[in-house]
């Protein structure tokens, strides 16, 4: 029993040995720091026995009415933040969902990791956020230089990020968040682009320059570049030990059946909300994806480690790509402006189908008056109808005259999003 | 009774135990970079328990029953805590003198023996010799009395006896 104890109490020596390294210690006392200065707590007369009792806030009873006031404004404050999260460039709460909610979000990523992941989900943001702005048809040329210059900042960043973490070794999760940011780039490439060509179908001027133009070219860079940096990645985790590869790629197969099944969930649970067509082309998507998966089990199977690792990233992208394409096409509908050709044709339509039902009123009616055998009463109870009836008619066009000047005045209309996702033309992701 | 600096009381407690949950974290999951993330987030989960109005009373063993669920969390979302790639590349540890890189060498088999032993042993162990915390302040952090915690130590001490022959 000594021995083991002995042995025990070396393992506990060991164990000291692990230890922050001064640099890191002091950058994660400072982010506590800051943490604590973002979250104040009052302090109030507390003991301190046995080494550690913390006494948190105890308000006395005059205190009480100012401590409801502070939690009706933490509450406001939190029903903002909350509201800020929907909120896009050029809105009043933008700084809010910017500077506080995703400034939170910075404090707690400590390591390269973390760092890397939360610039993939900001890119990941501010092209939703792009998006969506471009479908409510708000893209005007100040909000597109502001937008611009924002993708390109997060861009950077996105990409030194990732570098970091493959400079620092860790060319898996590297190779795997670079793949992520690509299909981002990539699919929101793909949405602005149907976006632009849905309203330019609807636009009376057909030579009218594409608005989007610029921001979609700055995408396709921005992936290019995405691609580059995956490309490296997938090379590290390549010529590393192979035992060390075998575990990636075996890791990689697990994490993309797990992609897989999910958007095939989400398929089928959304399917009856999706034109055919969309829904055949995910399908499609989903086929792909699967392929790829086939493909590098069977290049795994084969003791091709690297080459089985980098198939599984084209297999885990294109799932990405057809979970984030679905996500879209259920929720993006697009504000195209009506031509004017169009609002006439829409006016002469809601005249039609008044028209029509005046008709049939009509046809209703008759019969009634053309009876020979009705009584004198029965004469005068139709006369009364007659009354009624063309005062309901009257106001029925008023309210039609009414419907068509508000139809002329807003000049716009939804249309669902329906994307080219290009599946069947021998595009890889 | 004194006025308290929450505050600097906090970031004192950050100075005497950042090592302690970060080694309790590192222990677990044998990720040092995760470790680290655990730990600044076991003390960003403190201070905001105690903003929200929780009071502590033995803040040490709070932060290592927060970095505890933390891990339990974190290795629920892990398919594998990667133990063999941890016993093949080693603790990730300062250099040292070979004399007690010898030592160390039974301390690694030791631990490897550890982690196969049922998981109340496996914990009480790492608790008490990896951690150092005593059986008082383990029995604070599982909720079990402190005569509990003993015999366990005991008992697992026992099972390490008859899977270590060798030493």
């Amino acid at each position: 029993m000594n021995m083991i104890r002995r042995v025990l109490q070396q393992l506990g020596r060991e164990g000291y040995r692990v230890h922050l390294q001064p640099d890191e210690r002091q950058q994660g006392r400072q982010q506590l720091l800051e943490f604590m200065a973002s979250h104040p707590l009052r302090t109030l007369p507390a003991t301190r026995t046995n080494g550690f009792v913390w006494h948190a806030l105890r308000p006395a009873f005059w205190l009480r009415p100012a401590l409801l006031a502070g939690c009706l404004v933490v509450a406001v404050g939190a029903s903002t933040v909350t509201a800020a999260e929907q909120a896009l460039p050029g809105e009043l709460l933008y700084g809010v969902k910017i500077y506080v909610t995703e400034g939170v979000r910075g404090w707690l990523a400590v390591t390269q990791e973390a760092k890397a992941r939360l610039a993939v989900s900001r890119t990941q943001r501010r092209l939703e956020e792009t998006t969506r702005l471009a479908a409510l048809q708000r893209m005007d040329a100040e909000v597109l230089g502001a937008v611009e210059t924002r993708l390109q900042a997060q861009a950077d960043q996105t990409t030194h990020e990732i570098e970091r973490l493959q400079a620092k070794g860790n060319a898996e999760v590297a190779a795997q968040l670079s793949s992520t940011y690509e299909a981002v780039i990539k699919v929101n490439e793909l949405l602005l682009q149907s976006i632009e060509s849905t309203v330019q179908a609807h636009q009376d001027d057909q030579d009218k320059p594409r608005a989007l133009a610029p921001v979609i070219s700055q995408l396709q860079a921005q992936g290019a570049a995405a691609a580059s940096v995956r490309s490296d990645a997938e090379a590290q985790v390549a010529d590393a030990p192979q035992e060390k590869t075998r575990v990636a790629a075996e890791r990689k197969l697990k994490s993309v059946n797990k992609s897989l099944e999910s958007v095939r969930a989400q398929l089928d649970r959304r399917r009856s909300r999706l034109t055919t067509e969309a829904a055949a082309q995910l399908e499609a998507q989903v086929d792909q994806a699967q392929l790829a998966l086939t493909d590098g089990q069977e290049t795994l199977e084969v003791g091709a480690y690297g080459a089985a690792f980098a198939r599984f990233q084209v297999a885990e992208r294109t799932a990405t790509r057809a979970g984030l394409l679905l996500k879209a096409q259920e929720q993006l509908r697009v504000q195209v402006p009506l031509r004017q050709d169009a609002v006439k044709a829409k006016s002469k339509s809601v005249e039609a189908d008044q028209d029509r039902k005046d008709k049939d009123n009509d046809g209703e009616r008759k019969p009634a008056v053309d009876r020979r055998e009705q009584s004198q009463n029965d004469r005068n109870n139709t006369r009364d109808n007659e009354a009624k009836q063309s005062q309901e008619n009257n106001s029925r066009q008023e309210a039609s005259k009414e419907l068509k000047e508000n139809l002329e005045a807003t000049s716009t209309g939804q249309l669902q999003l329906n994307v080219n996702v290009g599946v069947g033309e021998g595009v890889e992701w | 009774m004194r006025q308290v600096d929450p505050q600097a009381d906090f970031l004192r407690a950050y100075d005497d135990y950042a090592d302690a949950i970060f080694r309790h974290c590192y222990f677990r999951l044998y990720d040092r970079e995760r470790a680290r993330e655990l730990m600044q987030e076991t003390f960003a989960r403190t201070w905001r328990y105690l903003v929200d109005g929780g009071q502590i009373d033995h803040l040490r063993a709070f932060l290592y029953r927060t970095a505890r669920n933390l891990i339990i969390d974190e290795q629920r979302r892990r398919t594998n805590v990667s133990l063999d790639e941890f016993l093949e590349k080693g603790i990730d540890l300062a250099p040292v003198s070979g004399k007690i890189l010898e030592v160390a060498a039974d301390a690694h088999r030791l631990l490897d023996v550890i982690h196969q032993l049922p998981k109340e042993y496996k914990e009480v162990l790492l608790l008490r010799y990896v951690d150092g915390l005593a059986p008082r302040e383990i029995a604070h952090l599982t909720g079990e009395s402190a005569n509990v915690i003993s015999v366990r130590i005991h008992r697992a001490r026992r099972r390490l006896r008859q899977q270590f022959p060798a030493v």
